[in-house]
Order: structure tokens, then C-alpha cells, then sequence
């Protein structure tokens, strides 16, 4: 094969990449509906704490499989639909808020910002049906924990 | 009493009725002691509700609550920002049919570093301190990504053993 | 106006410098009346999220309308009224299904409130004011969204029927019968709270 001919696949090679890499990026996915509920993980019950309220049970039920405490309640929950341009901004609590991006693939990136300052960045999965948990410990061995999703459809 | 009658009783209550009107329940109120008794009762849940709204506070600081109007007013009142050019690569785009073999390799370098995923890898967990630590464990079957974060100086949390809040399986 | 200046203002004054872009007198202003504003989209939506997130909004659509305010009512009356029609146009987005059929039945054939005995003992007679508070709360919640909509429209916004009926683009009439179903059933649910907590 001559240079020439070599050249004019390459170009012609190079055109066709172009192309579909420019409608690729010309298709903007509609935002992804994501919810992030602020969770309090005790053994003691608070029924007298009227600002909180038992959690979802399935949510619950899921929760208890993995971490050691019995009892959930939900603080608060806030829906967002977040893009691929730019991070959503969810204030999730007076002290802390997320900063979630969708990458594609059903990749997500979460900025955690805690008191006014960064303090975690994670990219996970939240395919449907898939979870994501930031969580810590808090005070008298409870914990606080946010759960990322996909708004589940309504049953 | 029929429907009209107990919604004549409400307007009255409720001072909607005109006078003519007003003056004809009022008998009514002298003599029936039906129309007494539900009357009663309407004005009860009247009282019972007046007020009700009064002990609700919201749940948020004044600065968080502002927070959030004072954003999006801004939002509303900052200029749009102008269409953002497109990319060189784009506007070069006509331009690629008769470039040579090297500036095709270099221009196929860059789409694929344009449509990269560095840095957005899955799983990577980075932490903006020191002074923390980061466990991360994943689950398929159960549909679940747990990040536990902790202060290197707690006791419990220490580099290499499980830390006892979150049972690994 | 400085910031020592907005705390001791009157809301008439605040709204005149915020209506000139002083976003401190529309910051104060918010923290007066927000609970206020935030009480009625509760009462309203019955949902806290929603409430905080409608009343923000509510104090946006604020902003922007400001100058439109001249005076005519308070600065609080003006705002409630701007966050009620931002619920109704949620509640009316939401098109919520009703939970029970019987209520689908009531405006149209004759209505279960009109035969229901009357209670004749005050169902809430001596209660504490938080109690009280949490058993209106619950009974609230079991109507239906246009009985619960006329009556916080009437008892808590003292509307009167025909501008109940405009804002929820109805008759008088269903006004009135709305009204009427809801107080009766308020008053239902109440005496069942009474029997069930022993009271």
C-alpha cells in the first residue's frame, strides 16, 4: 500500500471518529432523578422526637443486613435531578450538603461537604436499584448515614 | 334539617349570610334544638383549629433557610452567561479531510482524551483530609455501595482490622 | 438601612428599601414571616419537604414581584397568599388519586357528613395545646386535599366563600359543601382521637 493511500484511510479513519464522537457528545441524556435521605442509625428507640420518623421498612430491612444497628429513622430526604454537565448541588442538612454528577454508564461522582468544607469524593454505581451509603459514627454508638439512589418508581 | 338548612347554619357561622337571612336562622335557633346542637358542634372545630398554625416553626436556621432563596435569587439576577464557543476541535472539524497522518494521530489522541474517563474511576474514594480514613465495601447481590468514613485517631478505626460497625461479609 | 437598622424596622419599611434591591430588609423580612409562610404550605401539602421547598420558592416569587406590592394588604397576607396558590398549583400537579372512594361519592350524592350524628361534646375540651396541635395534625391529614385546601383556606386565610371558590376555581356551593364535609369529619375524627387515647 502506497503512502498516499495509507494517509487517505487514516484521514478518511479520522472523519469517521470525529463524526461520531460529535454526536455522541451532542446528545445530552436527560438528568437521572436521584433521592439522598439523611438517616439516623440507633438501638434506642425516639418516639418522643417528633422530627424524626421511621424509615422506609424495605430500606430498613436492607440497613440492618449490613450494619449492626436496629433502629433507622429518616431526617431528611431530598430529591434532585442531576445532569452530566455540571454537579447538582443537594443540601442534605444544615451541616452538610452533596454535590452529585452523573459520568455516564450509570457512574456517579458525590462530593461531600461537611461544615462548609470538602471532605469526600467518591464515584460509585447507582444503577437502579443499586445503593450507595456515606456514612460515619456518631455520638452514644449511633451513626448517621446518607443513602444515594435512583428515585425507585413508585409501587 | 335538610343540607340546605345545615349549610345556611354554616353561613351563619360564617357571617355570609345576609341579614334577611341571618335574622330567619336565628329562629330557627330559638326554637330547634337540632340546629342548636350542630351549630355547636361547628363552632367547636372552629375553635378547636383556630390558632393551629401557630406553634408550627420551620425546621431549618435562618442562615440555612436563606441560604437557599438568596442562591437562586441570584441565579435569577446574574447575566446568562454567553454560549460558550464550541470546542477547537469542532470548529477544526472541516478542516480534518485534507491534514496529514500526523495531525490525524494527534487529533485522535485528543478525542480520546476528551471523552477519557481519568479520574472517574469506579469505586475511587478520595478524602479532602489527612487526618481521615475511608472504608469502602461493595455488595452486587445486594445492590449496595457502603463508604464508612472515620477520624484516623479514633481508637476503634485503625488502618488494617475490620472496624465493628460495619460487618463485612 | 443598615443591618442594626433592618431588626428594628417595620415591615413597611423593610419592603420600600428591599423594593430598591436592600436584600438585607428582604433577608429580615424573611426571617419574620417565615414560619408563618412555611406553617401554610405545611397545613397545605402535609409534607415537610415539600412545605420548606414551596415556601422558598414562595420568598423567590417574592423578590421578583416586589414591586408589584403597594400596600393593599400586609406584607405576611400577600406573601401566604403567593405560597398558597404555588401549593395548589403543586397539589393540581400532583393530581393525587382520592384514598377513599366514599369521598369521590360524598359531593355528588348526598354526602355521608350530612347524616352523621352531631357531637355534642367538645371533642377537644381541655386538652394541652400540643396535644391539641398533634390531633388536628392527624385529623387534618385524613381529608382529602380540596377538603383540607377549603379548610385552611377559610379558618386559617379567613377567606370568604367566593374567593375560596375562585382561587379553587369552583362554585360557592361546593365551597360550602366542602367546607361543611370537612369541618363535620374533623370533628368525627376528633371525638375517635378522644375515645382511642382515653381522654
Amino acid at each position: 500500500m502506497s503512502i498516499r493511500r495509507f494517509l487517505a484511510y487514516l484521514i478518511t479513519l479520522v472523519g469517521v471518529l470525529c463524526f461520531g464522537s460529535a454526536r455522541v457528545r451532542a446528545t445530552e441524556t436527560p438528568g437521572t432523578r436521584v433521592e439522598a435521605i439523611l438517616v439516623w442509625a440507633t438501638h434506642v428507640a425516639k418516639t418522643n422526637d417528633t422530627s424524626l420518623k421511621e424509615l422506609d421498612p424495605d430500606l430498613a430491612k436492607k440497613l440492618s443486613k449490613r450494619f449492626k444497628w436496629n433502629l433507622y429513622y429518616e431526617v431528611r430526604r431530598k430529591e434532585a435531578t442531576v445532569g452530566t454537565k455540571d454537579a447538582t448541588h443537594v443540601p442534605i442538612s444544615e451541616k452538610c450538603s452533596l454535590d452529585i454528577k452523573d459520568l455516564g454508564d450509570e457512574r456517579f461522582e458525590v462530593h461531600l461537604t461537611g461544615k462548609g468544607k470538602p471532605v469526600s469524593r467518591t464515584v460509585e454505581s447507582l444503577a437502579h436499584g443499586h445503593i450507595m451509603i456515606v456514612g460515619g459514627d456518631d455520638k452514644n454508638d449511633t451513626a448517621w448515614l446518607i443513602v444515594i439512589r435512583q428515585v425507585p418508581a413508585k409501587k | 334539617m335538610n343540607f340546605e338548612t345545615q349549610l345556611k347554619l354554616q353561613a351563619y357561622l360564617d357571617g355570609e349570610l345576609p341579614e334577611s337571612e341571618a335574622r330567619e336562622v336565628a329562629k330557627w335557633l330559638a326554637h330547634d334544638q337540632e340546629v342548636v346542637l350542630l351549630l355547636g358542634e361547628l363552632r367547636n372545630t372552629r375553635q378547636a383549629i383556630a390558632g393551629f398554625e401557630a406553634g408550627v416553626r420551620l425546621p431549618e436556621s435562618r442562615e440555612f433557610y436563606w441560604s437557599k432563596i438568596d442562591r437562586a435569587i441570584g441565579q435569577l439576577e446574574r447575566p446568562q452567561p454567553v454560549a460558550q464557543k464550541r470546542p477547537l476541535f469542532f470548529r477544526l472539524q472541516r478542516f480534518l479531510a485534507p491534514v496529514s497522518g500526523a495531525l490525524a494521530l494527534a487529533v485522535i489522541l485528543g478525542i480520546t482524551l476528551l471523552n477519557g474517563n481519568t479520574g472517574t474511576t469506579l469505586g475511587e474514594t478520595e478524602l479532602a483530609s489527612e487526618d481521615m480514613g475511608a472504608i469502602t465495601f461493595r455488595s452486587e447481590s445486594e445492590g449496595m455501595t457502603t463508604v464508612w468514613l472515620y477520624n484516623r485517631g479514633d481508637s476503634e478505626f485503625t488502618d488494617d482490622p475490620a472496624p465493628d460497625s460495619v460487618e463485612l461479609q | 438601612m443598615s443591618d442594626k437598622d433592618h431588626s428594628s424596622a417595620d415591615d413597611q419599611a423593610l419592603v420600600r428599601s428591599a423594593q430598591k434591591g436592600d436584600m438585607g430588609a428582604f433577608e429580615e423580612l424573611v426571617a419574620r414571616h417565615r414560619d408563618k409562610i412555611y406553617a401554610r404550605a405545611l397545613s397545605m401539602m402535609r409534607n415537610e419537604e415539600e412545605a420548606v421547598d414551596l415556601s422558598q420558592e414562595a420568598w423567590v416569587k417574592g423578590w421578583q414581584r416586589l414591586a408589584q406590592f403597594q400596600g393593599e394588604a400586609s406584607f405576611g397576607t400577600w406573601m401566604t397568599r403567593i405560597v398558597i396558590n404555588l401549593c395548589l398549583d403543586q397539589l393540581r400537579k400532583h393530581k393525587r388519586q382520592r384514598t377513599e372512594s366514599i369521598e369521590a361519592m360524598d359531593e355528588d350524592s348526598g354526602g355521608v357528613e350530612r347524616q352523621m350524628p352531631v357531637i355534642t361534646v367538645n371533642p377537644t375540651a381541655g386538652l394541652e395545646r400540643t396535644e391539641l396541635r398533634q390531633r388536628i395534625d392527624k385529623a387534618l391529614a385524613k381529608l382529602s386535599y380540596e377538603h383540607r385546601t377549603v379548610l385552611v383556606l377559610h379558618e386559617f386565610e379567613e377567606m370568604e366563600y367566593k374567593e375560596i371558590a375562585k382561587t379553587m376555581e369552583c362554585s360557592i356551593g361546593t365551597v360550602m359543601s366542602r367546607l361543611f364535609y370537612a369541618r363535620r369529619k374533623m370533628a368525627a375524627i376528633l371525638a375517635d382521637l378522644r375515645k382511642e387515647e382515653g381522654s
